[in-house]
């Protein structure tokens, strides 16, 4: 009884309604211009994995970064940075680094 | 995660715009940044880097990195920009001498510099880089190019354009054109007064060497005096204006007193050439070398820009100064490091090259390898009782010199071990070279200057790593070649001069001396000493904790207890020489010339009959003090000959002058052995010291000057200066003043 009436006052309330938007949802679900067929595409779902994905972005980034910044012009050897030292040594003058591998080279030779 | 493709393309835009600012924008001023970093700090591969960076740069940004580091690095003018510097005695390094060179070649920066000449804003970094571009045409024989790029530069405007026109004028005077020189200086003269105070100094300093040039040295010397005058009426008139400005000197100041200083001393003189090539021992010539002709007064601070004789050698090594205003100069070179890489120009302390009025001197300069030193090396452990040093002989070597380096507290010591050594290569007792006189050095502790101890143990602590090196002269005494110097790659680094002396162990003494307790070990040297009278080296550490004491503390009386220890010692190696001096002069100090005489013959005999120049000359002191005054010349005068710094001149001028010699000759002998001393001040100028007091005696009674004179110099010789200086009269009192301070 109850159901029923609910049904009657729900019939008399949209009793002014018309749905005209078959069309619409025809175009939308079966796109057939170019048009449509961009529409859909733009707003298509896709499901994405974040971190793998994220992840990978990320290490090219690096890598790019890297790749630019050590411009192919700098070779192997002169990769350090650092800067070389003059070192002064009874009267004599030397790299600091070459002097220093010197000196390991003779202490080892004098153990061995 | 679901997201929309529109949402994803949005993403990949914004990722896309940043990326290509990462790439044009912010990747690029990171590696400017990284190669400007690289090129200050010298790292290596830092000039590469810094030209790739100006290859990419933006084209503002390029000519701003083409400024900063090409143009202006340092104190880089073409003449300033060397990795090191070499002169009589002195060598030193661009930049602390830290990192790899950051000098550019010319062929690395000929193309920017010609840019920036061109496109570069008109200012004082545009000036520079067409200055340096001449300076390069003229090293090339392109003289031609070198005009034009100044003119070029001139033509532009600018504050700067009488500058430039300055240096075009010194170019035509350069090339011998002292016509068009002299008309650029004279249309620079009728220029309105530049803001730059030095400016007007350096076109009168230009004008004074061409009238020099054309031996109108008088008429140079009134351009200078009325430019030194227009000068201080300037700088008068900018106090006023800015009283709060202080004292302000220009610097050119100094250098036209420096220039009216010569002139005066050659008023009929005429402009000299200075000419030569630089070139190895091999025949090669080095070119674009920096040659610098430095003037006396000049030559005890680095190079500055004032300094009027500078020149690129020609690709030929070739240089010339010309118009040269006479007087004393010493040759410094300017050398990047592959330049001296395993070279050495055998230059020496006092080598002067004096230019008379129109003289045309050649000065060449050549490099030599650096001598290969044999044994031992690489750290040898040496335990015989002798030590052998051997190294390459070098042709035309008539003796060696053998030094030996010691590390102390705050760096190394380094001393002659044994001179005239004839062969290339000498076997020495360890005990001798125990006994090598060292110097020893002082530490701080706790505020207090003390001694440090283990430095007095000289080559007779087993466990420091001593090093070596040796010189090689030839017949005349000339220097040829050294085995130390620049050794920068695996060619020329050669073997390492270490070695130890092992030969002893260290004694209890020796410890307590390591550990800082000098008394003790002072205590403990004398009982060994007692326990072992034939204990050379206890004896020799008792003598040197006595002298160390001694010269710390200032005191005779520690001095003197050292002495019996000598004379022990000298019993037990009675040809050490070191110790032969030192006996020598602790009886000269006390007048007892007996046993100084004698003392001083044994340090002769043990030398094979050779002194040198400053023992020499202490002997002629003591003979000059004893009054034996025809002795006391004719060693004076062969010390002169052998120290030719002459830094005992002023004792051997008293000495004639006692001894009845004239004004005349004695301010003749003062101008032959003009006494040298890089000091801020100058050394005292001996010839115009000696002329004043003619000048004195000519102005009074002459008779009583003469005693008054006498009488002077009497108390000095006896060291009372009180009575020296109560003589009176001025230029007496100068005179002894000067002598005084002697040492």
């Amino acid at each position: 009884m109850e159901r029923e009436s609910m049904n009657k006052r729900l019939r008399e309330e949209l009793d002014g309604l018309r749905f005209g938007g078959q069309e619409d949802v025809v175009r939308r679900t079966h796109p057939r211009s170019w048009r449509d067929r961009l529409r859909a595409l733009w707003n298509k779902e896709l499901e994405i994995p974040v971190v793998p994905l994220g992840l990978s972005f990320a290490v090219i980034l690096a890598v790019v970064a890297a790749s630019q910044l050590r411009s192919p012009e700098d070779d192997g050897d002169a990769a350090s940075g650092e800067a070389r030292q003059l070192i002064e040594v009874g009267g004599n003058t030397y790299w600091k680094d070459d002097y220093e591998r010197a000196v390991a080279s003779i202490e080892s030779d004098g153990q061995g | 995660m679901t997201v929309k493709v529109k949402h994803l393309v949005i993403a990949a835009l914004l990722l896309g715009t940043a990326l290509s600012l990462l790439q044009f924008v912010v990747i690029p001023k990171l590696q400017v940044r990284a190669a400007v970093n690289d090129y200050v700090a010298g790292a290596p591969g830092g000039k590469k880097a810094m030209l790739a960076a100006i290859d990419r740069a933006a084209p503002s940004q390029r000519l701003e990195l083409i400024r900063e580091y090409m143009v202006f690095y340092g104190d880089a003018t073409a003449l300033r920009s060397f990795d090191v510097y070499v002169g009589p005695g002195s060598t030193y390094a661009f930049g602390q001498g830290d990192g790899e060179s950051r000098v550019w070649s010319w062929e690395e920066k000929l193309p920017y510099l010609l840019e920036y000449v061109s496109e570069g804003p008109v200012d004082s970094s545009r000036y520079s880089a067409a200055t340096q571009l001449a300076q390069y045409y003229m090293s090339e024989g392109l003289s031609a190019e070198a005009l034009a790029v100044l003119e070029k530069a001139e033509e532009r405007g600018g504050n700067w354009r009488t500058k430039l026109a300055l240096e075009r004028a010194k170019l035509y005077a350069r090339l011998g054109d002292s016509g068009e020189a002299m008309r650029l200086v004279e249309r620079l003269e009728a220029e309105p007064p530049s803001v730059n105070l030095d400016f007007s100094g350096e076109v009168a300093q230009l004008k004074a060497q061409l009238l020099v040039g054309e031996g109108k040295a008088d008429a140079a010397l009134q351009a200078v005096d009325r430019e030194l005058k227009a000068l201080e009426e300037r700088i008068a008139e900018e106090k006023k204006k800015f009283p709060e400005m202080g004292e302000l000197t220009p610097a050119v100041m100094e250098e036209l007193k420096r220039l009216r200083e010569q002139l005066e001393k050659t008023l009929d003189g005429t402009g000299a050439t200075v000419s030569g090539t630089v070139k190895r021992s091999d025949g090669q010539p080095l070119a674009r070398v920096g040659v610098f002709l430095r003037r006396e007064s000049d030559v005890y601070h680095s190079i500055v820009d004032g300094e009027p004789y500078q020149i690129l050698t020609d690709a030929q090594g070739r240089y010339e100064f010309n118009n040269v205003v006479p007087g004393s100069y010493q040759l410094y070179l300017g050398l990047p490091f592959e330049q001296i890489d395993g070279w050495t120009w055998p230059t020496m302390k006092d080598d002067w090259i004096e230019v008379g009025s129109g003289d045309a001197l050649t000065e060449n300069v050549m490099m030599r390898p650096l001598i290969d030193i044999q044994e031992p090396v690489n750290g040898a452990e040496l335990t015989g009782s002798t030590v052998k040093f051997s190294w390459e002989p070098v042709e035309g070597a008539s003796t060696y010199t053998l030094y030996g380096t010691i590390p102390i507290e705050s760096g190394t010591s380094s001393m002659a071990i044994r001179e005239g050594v004839a062969q290339s290569e000498i076997e020495l007792y360890a005990e001798d070279l125990y006994e090598t006189g060292t110097s020893y050095s002082f530490r701080d502790v706790d505020g207090k200057h003390e001694l440090d101890s283990a430095s007095l143990l000289g080559f007779s602590n087993p466990e420091l790593r001593y090093l070596w090196y040796v010189e090689a002269y030839d017949k005349d005494g000339r220097l040829i070649t050294r085995s130390n110097g620049y050794r920068l790659n695996e060619d020329t680094i050669g073997a390492l001069p270490f070695f130890y002396l092992k030969e002893r162990a260290a004694t209890a003494a020796d410890r307590l001396m390591l550990d800082g307790r000098l008394d003790e070990a002072l205590a403990e040297y004398k009982r060994a000493h007692e326990a072992d009278p034939l204990d050379r080296h206890s004896l020799n550490m008792i003598a040197r904790i006595y002298s160390a004491k001694a010269s710390l503390a200032g005191s005779d009386e520690l001095r003197a207890q050292a002495i019996p220890y000598l004379e022990a010692l000298l019993r037990l190696a009675p040809a050490n020489r070191n110790v032969l001096f030192n006996l020598f002069d602790h009886y000269d100090k006390r007048n007892e010339w007996f046993k100084a005489e004698a003392y001083y013959e044994r340090y002769v005999a043990a030398g094979g009959g050779q002194t040198d120049g400053y023992i020499q000359s202490l002997y002629a002191t003591s003979l000059m003090k004893q009054r034996r005054m025809d002795e006391a010349i004719v060693q004076f005068r062969e010390a002169l000959e052998r120290d030719r710094s002459h830094r005992f001149v002023g004792r051997y001028l008293a000495a004639e002058l006692y001894a009845g010699a004239s004004f005349g000759k004695v301010a003749e002998l003062a101008a032959a052995y003009p006494e040298r001393g890089p000091y801020e001040s100058g050394p005292p100028d001996w010839r115009k010291l000696v002329e004043a007091l003619a000048a004195e005696s000519e102005a009074g009674d002459k008779n009583a000057y003469a005693e008054r004179l006498e009488d002077a110099l009497e108390a000095s010789f006896d060291g009372d200066w009180q009575a020296a200086d109560a003589a009176g009269k001025p230029a007496l009192r100068a005179f002894i003043a000067a002598l005084r301070k002697v040492d």
